[in-house]
């Protein structure tokens, strides 16, 4: 059980940005994927979620072994993908606990309803980790939330949501540390053998709380190095010139 | 709807005036002994008010964009009394919260059922009732100002024809916690009805009025209604206009406020029925340190056509008013907006604000909107303006990369558009029966 990406090719517009990306995340396992600016760390979460101004080019992309690609956004979801926005979007009018239940019911079989009790439940206990209180579950999503609320809400969804993989795009961006906590808190919960995470960040900070069992690091669209979590203290401590080096010898 | 219009119209004078002497008639035959003389001569003055103005055409400024066709007439006949199996369904199928103050049911403009023995204090009354207990306090506020949106012939129509309505009356300082509410039915082929709702509350006196807007059947038929609500001193009036007529029904409101010193006034319209309805409501804040809020939701589908025309006066300094007008479009609907916001000599520091924002679902349907600001004096805060849109794309993505498919994405987004008009009602029991409409409707409409 996996999720596998192989050789991925993807641009925006006209300008390519994955150039044959290859890696893949088995169950029970944590990735992190780090990079410079402009690497295409956040196009490689948005490929994945299948957002419509992204255009895959080449390359493959499957959820224990199922083609990810050939879904739309909503199928992705429901087949066990899920992906921690970087910027949350606002839904006026919409309540967060609605949106759960819609996002719960779909999953649903058809023409069975979703047990609301349980829901609440299940809901409460996760905000409970999360340290969030009850009247986010009323107010519109992400409408208003400061820059860390809005992330544990992202990751409350995970936790409500319980995908075979999710991906974490910057989580750590616009959180002061008592709410990077809270978050690694709520992912390291969520951690099991049957689950992966693939941690997208541009600092070794967040990985600090959320411990990698493997560190890929992105640049100009493909996966120039692979390591373990001491790659990312290295990164942290020389930057990623001497890497920009070592592709340029080794190409 | 087809199948139930008539044949076209050749002369709309001539229809108009056939289908007033019908709609009139009913009314002229009245006993004028059980009414106060200033009502019948008023009645009879409106008669011939009525016959001297000239019907609408669709090139006057006030009916720019409005489909005049639609609004036909030529079948409308006086409605019925409702007898046996029909006034039974009225009371039962008469639900709206669950302990309302006082509620009153009406069919075709007769008094169905009253339900007042909670409504300890206060006066909930049909208006002919009222007119002989109540009958100066009803002078002073009745009909007193017209709205100049265009309607004149319809409001005299409406005054001329009435023979039914509400009164509701609450004394100063007294606050009614729990709404009042009238449930108005239209019945009958062709039936038409004129509602009438007059709210007066009193120096320091609140209260909330719901006003449910229903038909029997499906056939076809016609509305001209009236509200008033006047605010003394420090009186609060929420009023709530919910237009669920049948999708066959041509219905013209008319809502003037009165904002008392102090006072707060919050009006809505929730729009959900009718094949073409519009309304003319018009708010003045004649004392200072008055609040006026007026709102509308229409949700439009099919060919229903939906015009709301406003006009916000303010004639004292230091007065507020705020409008928000939406409406969300599918299939060919069509919604117009045309609001001015006037600010008279000497009303200074005024804060006015008129917003409408249409949400297009449908490429085929249209929205326009006529926002308009007038400031003739000093020291105001004022803003006006209208948006239309279809759904943004970004917010579907989010639904859907959690999994919600789209078309039920776009239900969500569409309801969430709507519900931040019902929540400024801020009263949660009043959010969950109106939402509840808006929810039933969208479903309705996903079957078909």
């Amino acid at each position: 059980m996996s999720l596998a990406i192989n050789n991925l090719h993807a641009r925006t517009g006209q300008r390519d940005i994955l150039k044959g990306l290859t890696l893949e995340v088995p169950s029970g396992e944590v990735h992190a994927i780090m990079g410079p600016n402009g690497s295409g760390k956040s196009t490689l979460a948005k490929v994945l979620a299948g957002h419509e101004d992204y255009e895959v080019t080449a390359g493959t992309a499957t959820l224990d072994g199922a083609d990810i690609l050939a879904m739309e956004a909503d199928e992705r979801s429901r087949a066990g993908l899920f992906l921690a926005f970087q910027y949350p979007i606002e839904i006026p009018g919409v309540s967060n606990a609605n949106f759960l239940r819609a996002a719960l019911q779909a999953r649903q079989p058809e023409g069975v309803e979703l047990d609301a009790v349980a829901f609440y439940h299940k809901m409460y206990a996760k905000m409970d980790v999360l340290e969030m209180n009850r009247q986010f579950t009323s107010r519109s999503v992400n409408e208003g939330f400061s820059g860390g609320e809005k992330k544990r809400n992202e990751i409350l969804q995970l936790m409500m949501l319980e995908p075979k993989f999710a991906v974490l795009d910057e989580t750590d961006s616009g959180l002061d540390i008592d709410a990077l906590k809270v978050v690694a808190q709520g992912v390291n919960a969520m951690r099991s053998p049957e689950r992966g995470f693939l941690v997208i960040t541009h600092y070794q900070r967040l990985l600090d709380y959320i411990q990698p069992d493997v560190v890929h690091v992105l640049m100009d669209g493909r996966i120039v190095k692979t390591g373990g979590p001491d790659l990312a203290l290295k990164l942290e401590a020389q930057g990623y010139d001497w890497l920009k080096e070592e592709v340029l010898v080794t190409a | 709807m087809s199948a139930s219009v008539t044949e076209p119209v050749v002369d709309p004078s001539v229809v108009w005036t056939e289908a007033g002497e019908r709609l009139m008639a009913a009314a002229a035959a009245a006993d004028p002994s059980a009414l106060p003389a200033w009502f019948v001569e008023r009645q009879a003055a409106a008669r011939a008010t009525y016959e001297q103005l000239a019907a609408p055409k669709r090139k006057d400024e006030h009916w720019r964009f409005s489909d005049l066709k639609k609004l036909d007439v030529s079948a409308a006949i006086p409605g019925s009394p409702f007898t046996g199996a029909d006034a039974t369904a009225a009371v039962t199928r008469s639900v709206g919260l669950s302990h309302p103050a006082a509620r009153i049911v009406l069919g075709n403009d007769m008094l169905l059922h009253a339900d007042t023995a909670a409504a300890d204090g206060i006066v909930v009354m049909p208006l002919m009732e009222a007119l002989q207990v109540h009958g100066e306090l009803i002078k002073s506020h009745f009909m007193a100002q017209s709205a100049g949106l265009g309607g004149e012939k319809f409001f005299s129509l409406h005054a001329a024809a009435l023979r039914g309505g509400v009164f509701v009356y609450i004394p100063p300082g007294i606050e009614v916690d729990r709404p009042v509410e009238l449930h108005q039915w239209l019945g009958g082929m062709n039936a038409s009805t004129f509602p009438h709702t007059l709210v007066v509350a009193g120096r320091g006196a609140k209260v909330t009025v719901i006003d449910y807007f229903q038909s029997l059947g499906s056939e076809p038929g016609f509305a001209c209604g009236v509200t008033d609500l006047a605010a003394g001193e420090g009186a609060t009036i929420t009023y709530v206009n919910c237009q669920r007529w049948s999708r066959k029904v041509r219905a013209l409101h008319f809502v003037s406020t009165t904002a008392g010193p102090n006072s707060t006034v919050r009006s809505a319209f929730l729009h959900l029925g009718a094949a073409w309805a519009r309304t003319e409501s018009f708010c003045l804040a004649s004392g200072s340190g008055s609040r006026s809020e007026m709102l509308s939701l229409a949700v439009a589908e099919g060919t229903q056509e939906i015009d709301c025309r406003t006009r916000q006066i303010h004639d004292q300094p230091h007065t507020f008013s705020n409008l928000l007008f939406k409406n969300v479009l599918f299939d060919q609907a069509r919604t117009i907006f045309s609001g001015l916001i006037l600010v008279e000599e000497g009303a200074h520091y005024t804060d006015a604000y008129q917003t409408c924002r249409n949400l297009l679902l449908s490429e085929e349907a249209e929205a326009n909107a006529l926002p308009g600001l007038e400031i003739n004096a000093d020291q105001v805060k004022c803003s006006h303006g209208s948006t239309s849109a279809p759904l943004d794309g970004e917010q579907i993505y989010y639904l859907r990369s959690r999994g919600i498919r789209e078309s039920d994405a776009r239900q969500l987004l569409a309801l969430g558009f709507c519900l931040d008009v019902i929540q400024r009602l801020g009263d949660p029991d009043l959010e969950h029966v109106l939402s509840s409409m808006v929810e039933e409707k969208f479903r309705r409409m996903r079957k078909a």
